[in-house]
Parts: structure tokens; C-alpha cells; sequence
């Protein structure tokens, strides 16, 4: 179900876009080749997610009781994704206040990772586990970091 | 000798009077035994459900029993539980203490607890089921962390408590748990974390540092932590590193961190040095590799044939929560001094389905393995392919052996207390 929804997004997020431009243009070809695309990135955004964040969120996003938390109706997901970048850039190492899950698990910062793969993960993250929410860009993560002085 | 006989004579008459032996017999189990599967011959009941996330669990000799909590419920750290009606469910349910944490004991008359950061203890009256009054320190000192922060303590029989300080780390890295990120060399967590401390079981407000003595170091966690009266040793099971795979993937695939290392089942002597960080015990090859922060690529050994072999070597990532030896006698001959663990179930197998969350059997000889591991209690988790460890039914979490020799099992998902006990049946 997530899957449909992500690609259909996608697909409705790239004709929007599109649609200013060629409008005129739009034709069926140009709808499978977005939804083929839009496989593919879903499948590579997926892949990324498992191996830098699914070990300890879990594949299916939902943690684990006492040591990880959940990414599925997570709220720092689901807010301002400038947050969620810097969580992913700095790390948490003191959990966010008036949570009343405890969790033992220590995230480390990953900013070794490139803008484009932060957004693509953060991307995949907000759609599939944050149900609806939008996109994040490689812009988004690269003024981040800027800011952070990373 | 001469204290034997009256001893004796006593256990007699009082399992005469109270109906010890008979109450044991008259026990019955609970329908499939509450889900959970046995050897043949073996009984469980739920003695008490929903607690919360229980950690370990004590029982008094009068068959109260008091579990530790890690997150709060009713404002509360600690739950007692009591059987007014002898059919083995609890049905006095007191929670109290102001503190969350790990470990659990009942030794001199005084319930043991620990937060992540204390040890302290509480006086038993023998009547009420609650303790009454503040409870005293024990040791203290421990830094605050998150990760590994459990403080799990054992008590030997010459006035000694043992308690593990965990790693705040997955193996030493200088950015933990970072992609290609190396060791530090030597480790300076080793200092005040990753071993096993010796404190006096009485003296109180004793500090880590001033007080307590490093009894073993290299264990990067274990809350596993028992001593064996039978042995005159102290056992631990250490958790093994995570992430193989993930932080050198040039070297390991998912299949291969998911075998990867084995959970190590540790004879402790005063003094030893174990393997953390710098080696990991894979269990085919039958011996210790170097780990890849320090140079390993998963076949050389480096230095790391000096350290001493488990007794044990148990499939990774299986999470092993509590040690018990069964010095009790209502189990068959077989059990008699043998070992318990509980397996609270793997995270770190993806994609591969998640393994553990079982109670297995060691049994011993003196102080070695006297054969092959066996799983005793299974099927906690409720399903045959875990995907995720929060889709498990139940994580078995502590151990306790009853007066009568019965074992508890505790679950930390959701709070249930399970009563194993050998029928014949």
C-alpha cells in the first residue's frame, strides 16, 4: 500500500511540475516512463534506507521496543524535515524532551552521507513511514548542513 | 554435618506443614501452557500478565516475587507479586520504588535492585509484601549512558556483589558505530566500562571508582550475569558486536553478519581479560578473529589466540537477558546444576527473520559445558518467521528458580510472568 502511494507521489509530484512547462506534451508514454522511474528510485531509496537506517529502525520502520524508536507515526518524521536532516547530520545522543518511551540506543550522526542520499532516504522515510508527508531535496539537506557548519 | 540433620529435619516438617510439595503437584498447567512449549513432562502457568516491561525477577523463599520495570508504570519502578490463594497466579499486585532499571536479587533478608546508574537495596520484613522504608545505597558511581546502561548484579557466597558495567559502544570505534570508522587503540572505555566490578554485598554508598574492584574486563555487555555456588565460579553471556555488515560491508555481507559473532557463554576467574574489543569469537571457525575496526578482515586472528574459548559459543545476535543454575531438584536429574538462559531475541538479522527469544539449557559438569546446548522454552515469539522483534508476542527477558524449583520467566513486550514446572505428565 505505501509502495502505491509513494509512486503515485511521485508521478503526481513530477506532472505537477511538468505540467507548467510542456503541458501540451504530457502523453501516456511520458506516464509509464514516470512510473518506471519512479520504481527505480523507489527501490534505490529503499535499498538506502535498509542499509543506513533499517538495522536499528527495522525494515518496516517500527524500531525497537526499548532500544529504537519507531519511524512509523513518529512525529519528529512527520514535522519540519530541517529537524529531521539535522537529527541525521548531528545524531541524537539525548532523546527529544516529553517522550515517554525510553530508548536505549544511541544514533550516530551520519554525515557522511552525500545531500542527495539524505534526501533520498528522508524522502522514502517521510512517504512510506510518515504517510503522505513531503518530499525532502537535496537543497533542503545541503542549506542544513551549511547552517550546521558541517 | 551436625547443622545437616536439624536443617533437614526442618525442610521436612515445614513442606509438611505449608503444603509445599503437594501445592507443587496439585498445579495445573495452563491450556497449551499459555503458548509457550516444553519438553515433555513440563507445565507452565501465567502467574501474572501486563505488568509492563519487566526486566529481571526475584522470589523470595516464602514465594513472593519482585520484578524490576524499565519504563514507569503507575509512577512506579518495581512491581511485587503474591499468591494469597495457592494456585500459583498472583493475585496481590503492589507496584512501588522510585526507580526504573535492570537488575534484581533477594539476598540477606534485603531486596536488591539496580537503575542504570546505582545498586541499592531495600530490608525484608518476611511479613509485608511491599518493603517498607528508603532504600540504602549499595554502589554507585556508575557514569549515565544510554547504550549498554543495564547495571545486572550477582551475589557470591563469601559477601561479594558483582555488577556489569556495559560498554556505551558497539566496538570502541572513534566515531561509534560509524562505517569504516577504527578502534581505538587500546580502547579506553576498558577503564570504567566493559568488565565486570567487585563490590562487599553490604557495605553501603560504595563508589565504582573508589570501592569497587575491575573483576574482569573485555565484556562489552552482559546482562547475563550469575554466580554458580556449584562451580564456585561467575558466569556471564556477553552480547556480541552488531553490525558486521553495515559498518564493513567490503568484508561481510547479511548472511554473514547475521552468523556472526557468536554470543559468547564466559567462565569468569578474578582478573581475566576477555576479548572486547579487539577480537570476536566466530563460531565455526572455533576461535577468535580480529575484529575489522582493529585491522580484521573476518579470517586474520592477530593476536587474538591469547584469550580464553566460551564455554558456549551461541548463534549471534540471540540477545542473552538472564543466567540462572538450576541447583534446585523438582526438574529431572538431567537439569540438576545445569544452566538457564534466556534468549530476549535478535534486531540485527535483517533481512534475514529474527532468532532467539527462547529459553535454553546448558547442562554442566563442575565448571564446564557438560554437552551441547538445548532449547528448553520456545515459541515466546507467537510466529515462525519474525520479521521485527516488535511484532514478537512475548521477549523472554529474566530468570528465577522458585523455593520449590519451579522457574519463572519474565517478558519484557509485555509484562507477563510465566511458572515453568515438571509434572510428569
Amino acid at each position: 500500500m505505501n509502495r502505491i502511494v509513494f509512486i503515485l507521489m511521485f508521478v503526481s509530484l513530477i506532472f505537477s511540475c511538468k505540467s507548467t512547462e510542456k503541458d501540451s506534451r504530457s502523453s501516456g508514454n511520458e506516464a509509464v516512463e514516470a512510473i518506471i522511474e519512479n520504481e527505480i528510485s523507489y527501490a534505490k531509496n529503499e535499498l538506502l534506507y535498509r542499509q543506513h537506517c533499517g538495522t536499528c529502525h527495522q525494515y518496516d520502520g517500527n524500531g525497537v521496543p526499548g532500544m529504537y524508536p519507531p519511524l512509523v507515526n513518529s512525529i519528529s518524521v512527520q514535522a519540519d524535515p530541517n529537524d529531521l536532516i539535522t537529527m541525521v547530520l548531528k545524531g541524537i545522543t539525548t532523546p527529544p524532551e516529553g517522550r515517554e518511551e525510553v530508548y536505549a540506543g544511541v544514533m550516530p550522526p551520519q554525515d557522511y552521507l552525500s545531500d542527495e542520499e539524505i534526501s533520498e532516504i528522508l524522502t522514502y522515510i517521510r512517504i512510506v513511514f510518515g504517510e503522505n508527508t513531503s518530499a525532502v531535496t537535496k537543497s533542503d539537506v545541503e542549506a542544513v548542513r551549511k547552517k550546521l557548519q558541517l | 554435618m551436625k547443622i545437616f540433620i536439624p536443617l533437614l529435619l526442618t525442610a521436612f516438617l515445614l513442606a509438611g506443614c505449608s503444603g509445599e510439595k503437594t501445592q507443587q503437584i496439585k498445579l495445573d498447567a495452563d491450556p497449551e501452557n499459555a503458548g509457550i512449549s516444553l519438553p515433555e513432562g513440563f507445565g507452565a502457568i501465567v502467574v501474572a500478565d501486563n505488568l509492563g516491561r519487566a526486566r529481571h525477577l526475584a522470589v523470595h523463599e516464602n514465594g513472593d516475587i519482585y520484578v524490576m520495570l524499565q519504563r514507569y508504570e503507575n509512577d512506579f519502578g518495581m512491581v511485587a507479586l503474591r499468591d494469597t490463594s495457592n494456585d500459583g497466579r498472583a493475585d496481590q499486585i503492589e507496584y512501588f520504588g522510585d526507580y526504573t532499571g535492570t537488575g534484581i536479587g533477594i539476598q540477606k533478608d534485603h531486596l536488591y535492585f539496580s537503575s542504570d546508574t546505582a545498586v541499592m537495596r531495600y530490608k525484608l520484613n518476611g511479613l509485608s509484601l511491599v518493603p517498607e522504608g528508603e532504600p540504602e545505597i549499595i554502589a554507585r558511581g556508575f557514569i549515565p549512558e544510554r547504550q549498554h546502561a543495564a547495571k545486572p548484579f550477582t551475589f557470591d557466597e563469601k559477601g561479594n556483589m558483582f555488577v556489569t558495567v556495559g560498554a556505551p559502544s558497539n566496538n570502541c570505534q572513534e566515531r561509534d558505530r560509524t562505517p569504516g570508522s577504527p578502534g581505538m587503540d587500546p580502547c579506553p572505555l576498558l577503564e570504567l566500562y566493559a568488565g565486570i566490578w567487585k563490590f562487599s554485598d553490604s557495605e553501603l554508598n560504595q563508589h565504582q571508582v573508589d570501592h569497587g574492584v575491575r573483576y574482569a574486563s573485555g565484556i562489552r555487555h552482559a546482562v547475563a550475569l550469575r554466580w554458580n555456588k556449584t562451580a564456585g565460579f561467575l558466569y556471564a553471556v556477553q552480547h556480541g558486536r552488531d553490525q558486521l555488515d553495515q559498518f564493513f560491508p567490503d568484508l561481510y555481507d547479511s548472511e554473514q553478519n547475521a552468523k556472526l559473532p557468536a554470543e559468547e557463554f564466559l567462565l569468569i576467574r578474578e582478573g581475566q581479560t576477555f576479548s572486547w574489543p579487539y577480537c570476536y569469537f566466530d563460531p565455526f571457525k572455533d576461535k577468535f578473529v580480529l575484529s575489522p575496526e582493529y585491522g580484521g578482515d573476518g579470517e586474520k586472528e592477530g593476536p587474538c589466540d591469547s584469550y580464553e574459548k566460551p564455554i558456549i559459543a551461541f548463534p549471534a545476535h540471540y540477545a542473552p537477558n538472564d543466567l540462572v543454575f538450576y541447583h534446585a531438584r523438582q526438574f529431572p536429574k538431567k537439569y540438576h546444576e545445569g544452566a538457564f538462559v534466556a534468549f530476549h531475541g535478535s534486531w540485527n538479522r535483517s533481512p534475514h527473520g529474527q532468532e532467539g527469544y527462547n529459553v535454553v539449557f546448558v547442562p554442566m559438569k563442575e565448571e564446564k559445558a557438560a554437552g551441547e546446548w538445548e532449547v528448553f522454552a520456545n515459541n515466546f515469539a507467537g510466529k515462525d518467521f519474525l520479521q521485527s522483534p516488535r511484532d514478537a508476542d512475548f521477549r523472554p527477558m529474566g530468570l528465577a528458580v522458585g523455593p520449590d524449583g519451579s522457574l519463572y520467566v519474565s517478558d519484557s513486550q509485555k509484562g507477563r510472568i510465566w511458572r515453568i514446572f515438571y509434572t510428569g505428565n
